[in-house]
């Protein structure tokens, strides 16, 4: 009589001391763990504006309000739009396609899950040090958009719109950059396992549409869109080396490498 | 018209009348206005919301909108706004649009392409504000003025002053008086306000900074395009971009401390010891005391 063999017990995935803590998750190069960090300061910088929206509507309560100066309300909607387009919307968008397209697609983890986490450090650490100015009456007040010439140093003297200038980490940037190894890495693994450019969902499809260079070309999907960026991304700085679960490399976050 | 955007007050021209004023717009009914649209610094946005829609203007470019205000409408006072953030007093930019008869109009424009008139033989030696071709009506009025003048008097009889009626705008209007209250901190000495002398309000004008900005129309030197052309001051209903009412009361703390009571003025502190936001400093030299602030009120005042 046939016998079958008995599946194997399922086990949890265990997580050892340095999967746990504070420390992982400062750390940590798992596309899960980041999408989670993406949604939460999302979400925290969602209240900031929140806060800067409730100020100017009690200003504008009544007529001729004088809850805040005329120039504290020009900085509050400056950031306000700041705040929410590029530290709350685009991370929340980021958070959902770091979380979700490598599952969707069947991969361990993004093509390079260090920069994926550089990138979450960077726009944190930027949106840290653009909103602070604010509070010390210097934050950016040329409007969001920044229209010249009322931004440019002729109608803008003071400091403020020189820190929008200065904010190198731009999210935006970074989260694009997230965008295209996303890409990338949909792309090689679409090649590897010879699935047609359909099987990956619609998902993908809209991401890798809000990315620069990403617009998928049909026949084309095993070639780097962006050949530019190819040897940064080649960059062993970028990849675990060893070729260990990503979740199980400590972080070289900000460049710092461990091996 | 010509709309000229300057942060944060409106230049409106009439090139076709010779005309010059600031923040008021006077629109004959059922005639198409053709709105030729210019910034001088930053990108505002013209907009009368019951008019029409609204369009940029934008640096280095001539934008142009152009409606035609009905002819069966009431006359109205609509508001006016900029509608394009352009910097700390945006909110404050803003204007007011008279839809008037024709007639009225033509009444509006005989008076405001004259020179101002100021009760002064040497002021206006401009060339006659009437124009030989009989487009503008002029209707005698005040016994001083010269009957016929005779070719060889400088002097010009002034058409009669027509404006959009106080009384209306405050009846039939009463969102458009401006209710800005003046800050808190600010004071004037109630002794002399309003008590001032056009005369020498006058000669101040000339020899303050107050020339360098602002234009009067038949004061010679008073050209300048900083600031709102002056010539028919008097005649409008507000001032400092519809920020305040044109009265004495206003028009005193305006002069003596712009940038306190519109943030960001570019129009300095004028006020002897007063502090000036903008420039962060305290007027020394060259400020004006109270009783000279009234002198050059009543001289505006004057200018109709």
């Amino acid at each position: 009589m046939a016998t079958i063999a008995a599946a194997p017990p399922y086990t949890e995935a265990k997580y050892d001391a340095a999967h746990t803590g504070i420390w992982s998750w400062l750390t940590t190069v798992d596309h899960k763990r980041i999408g989670a960090l993406y949604l939460v300061s999302a979400l925290f910088f969602f209240v900031v504006g929140g806060l800067e929206a409730s100020i100017m509507r009690a200003q504008l309560m009544k007529p001729n309000g004088t809850v805040v100066s005329a120039e504290m309300f020009n900085q509050l909607f400056t950031m306000h739009g700041t705040t929410m387009v590029f530290l709350a919307i685009m991370p929340m968008s980021a958070a959902f396609f770091n979380f979700l397209i490598p599952l969707q697609i069947g991969a361990r983890d993004v093509a390079f899950p260090r920069l994926n986490a550089f990138s979450y450090w960077v726009y944190v650490l930027g949106g840290i040090f653009i909103s602070i100015p604010i509070v010390f009456g210097l934050g950016p007040n040329g409007g969001w958009f920044g229209y010249a010439p009322l931004s440019t140093k002729a109608y803008s003297p003071q400091i403020n719109m020189d820190f929008l200038g200065a904010w190198p980490p731009d999210p935006g940037h970074f989260i694009a950059r997230g965008g295209v190894q996303l890409h990338h890495d949909d792309h090689q693994h679409a090649c590897a396992r010879h699935v047609a450019h359909a099987h990956a969902d619609l998902h993908v499809d809209v991401v890798r549409g809000a990315v620069p260079g990403g617009a998928g070309v049909p026949g084309d999907h095993c070639r780097a869109r962006v050949p530019a960026v190819r040897p940064l991304l080649r960059h062993e700085l970028l990849h675990d080396r060893q070729g260990r679960r990503p979740a199980a490399v400590a972080a070289p976050v900000l460049g710092v490498r461990t091996s | 018209v010509q709309v000229i955007g300057h942060q944060w007050w409106w230049e409106f021209k009439y090139p076709q009348l010779g005309i010059t004023t600031a923040n008021e717009l006077y629109l004959p009914k059922g005639r198409t206005v053709n709105f030729e649209l210019k910034t001088i610094d930053v990108l505002h946005a013209f907009w009368i919301p019951q008019l029409g829609g609204k369009r940029d203007l934008v640096s280095n470019r001539t934008n142009y909108i152009w409606f035609t205000p009905n002819k069966d409408l009431e006359n109205a006072a609509l508001q006016g706004f900029c509608a394009e953030y352009c910097g700390t007093s945006h909110a404050n930019m803003r204007f007011r649009a008279f839809t008037v008869t024709p007639e009225e109009f033509e009444q509006w424009a005989a008076h405001q392409k004259s020179p101002g008139m100021f009760p002064d033989a040497a002021a206006p030696t401009m060339v006659p504000a009437v124009s030989t071709t009989g487009a503008a009506p002029v209707v005698q009025t005040a016994a001083a003025t010269p009957p016929a003048a005779p070719a060889a008097a400088p002097a010009a009889p002034q058409a009669p002053v027509w404006v959009f009626p106080r009384e209306r705008i405050e009846k039939e209007f009463p969102h458009f008086v401006p209710t800005m209250p003046i800050p808190p901190g600010e004071t004037f000495d109630e002794n002399v306000m309003g008590k001032g002398d056009a005369e020498r309000g006058r000669q101040l004008f000339g020899r303050s900074s107050c020339i360098g900005c602002h234009a009067i129309g038949g004061v010679p030197g008073a050209v300048s395009i900083v600031g709102p052309n002056l010539t028919h001051v008097g005649t409008r209903y507000t001032i400092a971009g519809g920020l305040y009412p044109n009265d004495t009361k206003h028009l005193s703390y305006w002069i003596k401390n712009a940038p306190h009571l519109k943030p960001g003025s570019i129009m300095p502190t004028i006020g002897k010891g007063q502090y000036d936001p903008v420039r962060k400093n305290t007027v020394t030299v060259g400020g004006l005391t109270d009783a000279e602030i009234a002198d050059i009120v009543a001289y505006l005042q004057a200018l109709k």
